[in-house]
């Protein structure tokens, strides 16, 4: 059984709501408690992208895992807890039907808020039902339904109990239903036999229960009604806008918690005609900024969940200490060596790359062209080859030819290039801090030994459970969905993961491939803006990615890309918002700062979990500004057919023959 | 439990005990050419236009007093890309944006109920607007009709054969769709898992979870190597479909058979509180669900959900190999 399965809270049953929460609080989550404290009267969207834990936390508060925590007694609930959370899933209303031009605009709008009045009160009733029989004060029960009655606008039907009233909201809401349904098949639009009574005034229900409820089980006055709504992203915008009058209209002893993705809080409209105000009628959560910002917090939060989850398959007492020794870790020297024992004998593909970019300019005929080489001259490549080579450690050798490389984009003689490389080489073995090797290793040794584990095909890059919080970055589902395709591909290779042994790095390869490939493929992206998104951010990997991997790479750890406000314009303006909005690159706060007086630059990241698709770095470091045309190339929908000729014209100032001076200023800017 | 709960699960298992409709008396022949010349007359021919030659063959071989084309605009043909027209021959390119907007304008015009013996050719339809045809024409009480469908030989590029643009999001088709008020905690979904895995994530995708999904395959399929095709595809929405979901199969031009593997999926699960259904494959297989939600889904917790695209391809199949006529009875 693969102990991390299941990914989404919303698969969870509400005993393994209860079960597998871990408790993002204390010294470094104060925050979020405090934030988040059900007995707060003031309403709060509580937003997130996609697995960031918004649902696992949101049904933490609902009544049927209040009752699991306390030991299924509703009375200790409300005494300990002092609230009765109502959780339901906005998503569940089918709410397109509602948007349908068959039933006309004014109609649509009513039978919606109809609808979720009868909706929430079921809910809402369902839970009163089951305190009212756990505390056994059903002697009270038929005053509260006679109250209940009065609320509706007429109503010829006797309740003398809550299920009664609960199976007339049933009725009267399929009544909705079968408008929606007829008016999907009339031809004729005026007909009208099949018109739903509206019994209940917009908010009654769902306003007033709560307040019935603490006047006949005045024991219990101060609790709270905490309306959970999730998936508020799932609505239309006129839906939206009853749900937040609902906020502006509440009324002790009710409040409002909504969840939804960070792309569906569109609008704060009442039908007031007034807008709510944040920290006034609502304050706002952005769930998985605080986890990204909360680092080691969130560190331990995920190994918290490892070991949660762990429980179903190890018994606690067989845990290990460090749970990063459950998989095997990268070691660099053995790497190597592997590499070196593999081509022995045999040209590396980056002296290969290194034969062939020289065997290019020996050709030609003019001397300038050639920075010395002798016309056709197979020696003097041999004679730079030989120069340069490090047999014993392959990535000392990547080291070198970067330097060469980058003499090389200085239009400098190459063969005594090879000859100053190889002097800084051997200063480097002496007293490395004097040596260029130094700064090399510094900004460039990720990229470069990248460049070497990809050009031999060996693996290794990505291992290990801090890399799987890295890459996870805020978004615990990411982190558990690693973990889940891990397993899958240690059994696959035949380990017994966690059993016995440890897991591989191809598996954890394997695994977090899987991983990156599914989060791309899941981002529930949609028509033609969706198909862009895709093109774009596979364009702006493919460029940051052909930096990382050219011959001098213009930034270290290039993940990161700025846009001037200038250029943020229109159509890539909204294929960037869109990426964001779906978490395919995520916005640094810190970039928006004035470069100069007027000039405002966005930062972004492509997203940590894309990074294994594409081969780029975790972490970030080195930030590309992009110019007005690549931004047009990259993120523009009818500038994509430019985007190759941007690429190709980008990288030749990055990789021999240098045709492209430009880009060798930022390298020498990092170099200072 | 309340009156409204024991009713739903009482109505579930009644009508499951009484009724067992048995699908696969339907009947279903494959025609040759000279078949539909030589077929009595229809009164009405309908068939959906695209770039398939051997739609537009069949159109133009059956043997009908009137005959309509359909034009959706999903497809965004030209006027110089209709078809050229016999005097018998009439069409429809309703200006609406969706296609099933198209079929309800269609309806108006066309006074349908005045035929009586009807036919329609279901392989040039989109899904969602197949669905909603038939479902409007049970309710306009038609009784009985002829279906014609046309396989494949292949599709255009395969497995990676581009059927539509990226979809929307997964909604309801008019008219099939009722929820249970009270839960949604036994959710069911059964999905016709076709080539387009993004149309799968979308469907998966439509609820934050289910407690039980089911994929029906084609199989047989209606080539051989379609089915590891289509199981290669559907793989890569494994991640939103989850690996708890259970399989099953069911030819992939039968729609009786299909509709028979629905309800026997069904029957192990009638405590369900919605049953969401998604033809995502066949023409076929989707008017097997459509067939399924007429005879025992309306008036219940049963919805079709579907997610449609802006614009689909003009053209995704070559060749022509069988040709199926069912004869369905709508309830």
């Amino acid at each position: 059984m693969n102990p991390f399965s299941i990914t989404k809270a919303s698969d969870f049953s509400n005993e393994d709501i209860a079960k597998y929460w871990v408790d993002f609080t204390g010294s470094g989550g104060k925050q979020l408690k405090l934030l988040l404290n059900p007995l707060d009267s003031m309403p709060k969207f509580i937003l997130g992208s996609k697995g960031c834990g918004k649902t696992h936390l949101l049904r933490y508060h609902d009544y049927p895992i209040q009752k699991i925590r306390n030991g299924n007694n509703a009375k200790d609930v409300l005494c300990n807890e002092k609230y009765i959370g109502i959780y339901f899933l906005l998503g569940d209303l089918n709410s397109t039907r509602f948007n349908r031009e068959s039933l006309g605009n004014e109609r649509r709008q009513s039978l919606f808020e109809y609808y979720m009045e009868l909706f929430i009160s079921i809910q809402v009733l369902l839970v009163i039902k089951d305190i009212i029989n756990s505390l056994g004060v059903q002697d009270r029960e038929k005053a509260f339904c006679h109250d209940i009655k009065n609320e509706f606008i007429s109503l010829d039907y006797v309740f003398n109990e809550l299920d009664d009233v609960i199976d007339c909201l049933c009725t009267l809401q399929k009544e909705i239903d079968n408008e929606i349904v007829n008016s999907d098949l009339a031809l004729d639009r005026s007909d009208n036999r099949f018109l739903t009574k509206i019994l209940i005034a917009r908010g009654t229900f769902i306003l007033n229960i709560p307040l019935l409820f603490t006047k006949h089980f005045a024991e219990y006055k101060n609790i709270r009604f905490l309306y959970i709504l999730d998936e508020y992203d799932k609505i239309s915008e006129s839906q939206k806008t009853y749900i937040n009058t609902l906020i502006w209209e509440k009324k002790n002893p009710c409040s409002f918690w909504i969840g939804s993705r960070n792309y569906g809080f569109t609008n704060t409209n009442t039908y007031h005609n007034q807008e709510l105000r944040q920290n006034a009628e609502y304050e706002k959560l952005q769930l998985d900024v605080i986890l990204r910002q909360q680092k080691k917090k969130y560190k331990s939060f995920c190994k918290q969940v490892f070991k949660t989850r762990l429980l179903d398959l190890v018994d606690k007492n067989s845990f290990k200490k460090n749970p990063n020794s459950y998989f095997e870790s990268f070691n660099e020297a053995d790497v190597l060596e592997k590499i070196n024992i593999k081509f022995q004998g045999k040209i590396k593909p980056h002296t290969k790359g290194l034969i062939s970019n020289l065997k290019n300019i020996i050709v030609l005929k003019d001397p300038k062209l050639r920075l010395g080489l002798r016309h056709n001259s197979e020696e003097d490549i041999a004679y730079i080859v030989e120069t340069l080579s490090v047999p014993e450690n392959p990535l000392y050798e990547k080291f070198n030819y970067f330097l060469f490389y980058r003499e090389w984009a200085k239009r400098k003689n190459i063969i005594e290039s090879s000859r100053f490389v190889k002097s800084e080489f051997e200063k480097f073995k002496t007293a490395p801090k004097l040596s260029e090797h130094r700064k090399v290793i510094e900004y460039y040794k990720n990229d470069l030994l990248a460049q070497l584990l990809e050009e031999t095909k060996s693996g290794g890059y990505f291992s290990g459970l801090d890399t799987f919080t890295d890459l996870s970055w805020g978004n615990p589902r990411i982190f558990i969905s690693i973990l889940k395709n891990i397993y899958k591909s240690a059994l696959y290779n035949d380990e017994k993961p966690f059993e016995d042994g440890i897991i591989s790095i191809e598996s954890q390869e394997k695994g977090i491939l899987e991983s990156s490939n599914e989060f791309y493929e899941d981002a529930e992206l949609a028509g033609s803006d969706g198909m862009n998104v895709y093109k774009a951010i596979s364009n702006i990997s493919q460029f940051l990615r052909g930096v990382r991997f050219s011959d001098i790479p213009s930034q270290s750890s290039l993940s990161s890309f700025s846009i001037s406000s200038n250029f943020l314009l229109n159509d890539a303006s909204k294929i960037v918002k869109l990426a964001v909005d779906h978490s395919f690159l995520i916005e640094i706060e810190q970039g928006r700062k004035d470069q100069n007086s007027s000039k405002i630059s966005y930062l972004y990241q492509v997203n940590r979990i894309l990074a294994p698709k594409w081969n780029l770095p975790i972490a970030r470091r080195g930030v590309i500004p992009l110019s007005k045309e690549l931004v047009e190339a990259i993120f523009n929908p009818s500038s994509f057919k430019n985007y190759e000729i941007a690429y190709s014209t980008y990288m030749s100032g990055l990789n021999a023959p240098f045709s492209k001076k430009s880009t060798n200023n930022e390298q020498e800017e990092l170099f200072k | 439990m309340l009156l409204f709960q024991k009713k739903a699960q009482i109505t579930n298992k009644k009508n499951f005990l009484n009724s067992v409709m048995d699908y696969t008396i339907f009947y279903k022949e494959q025609i040759a050419d000279n078949d539909l010349a030589n077929h009595s007359k229809w009164d009405l021919y309908i068939s959906a236009y695209n770039q398939n030659n051997r739609i537009r063959q069949i159109f133009s071989l059956s043997n009908a007093i009137e005959k309509h084309w359909l034009i959706f605009p999903e497809f965004d043909f030209n006027p110089s890309e209709y078809p050229q027209l016999a005097a018998n021959e009439k069409i429809f390119n309703e200006p609406v944006s969706i296609s099933t907007d198209s079929v309800k304008s269609y309806l108006k015009k066309v006074d349908i109920t005045k035929y009586s013996n009807i036919c329609i050719d279901i392989t040039g339809f989109t899904r969602a607007s197949l669905i909603y045809f038939i479902r409007m024409l049970s309710s306009l009480n038609l009784k009985k009709m002829d279906i014609i469908y046309s396989e494949p030989t292949e599709y255009k590029d395969r497995e990676f054969t581009v059927f539509s643009n990226l979809p929307k999001y997964a909604e309801p088709i008019p008219g099939c769709s009722e929820i249970n008020p009270l839960s949604s905690k036994k959710d069911l979904l059964i999905v016709a898992s076709g080539y387009d895995h993004q149309l799968i994530i979308k469907v998966a995708s439509y609820k934050k979870s289910w407690s039980t999904k089911y994929q029906i395959f084609g199989l047989p399929s209606l080539q051989p190597d379609m089915y590891q095709e289509n199981r290669f595809k559907a793989y890569q929405a494994n991640s939103t479909m989850g690996d708890d979901t259970f399989n099953r199969f069911a030819p992939a031009n039968d729609p009786f058979v299909t509709a028979q593997t629905i309800q026997n999926i069904v029957s192990k699960h009638l405590d369900y509180s919605n049953l969401y259904l998604s033809p995502l494959s066949t023409k076929a297989q989707t008017l097997g669900f459509i067939l399924y939600y007429l005879y025992e889904g309306i008036g219940k917790h049963v919805s079709i959900i579907f997610p449609s695209s802006e614009k689909y391809s003009k053209q995704t199949s070559v060749g022509a190999s069988k040709t199926w006529k069912y004869t369905i009875e709508l309830p």
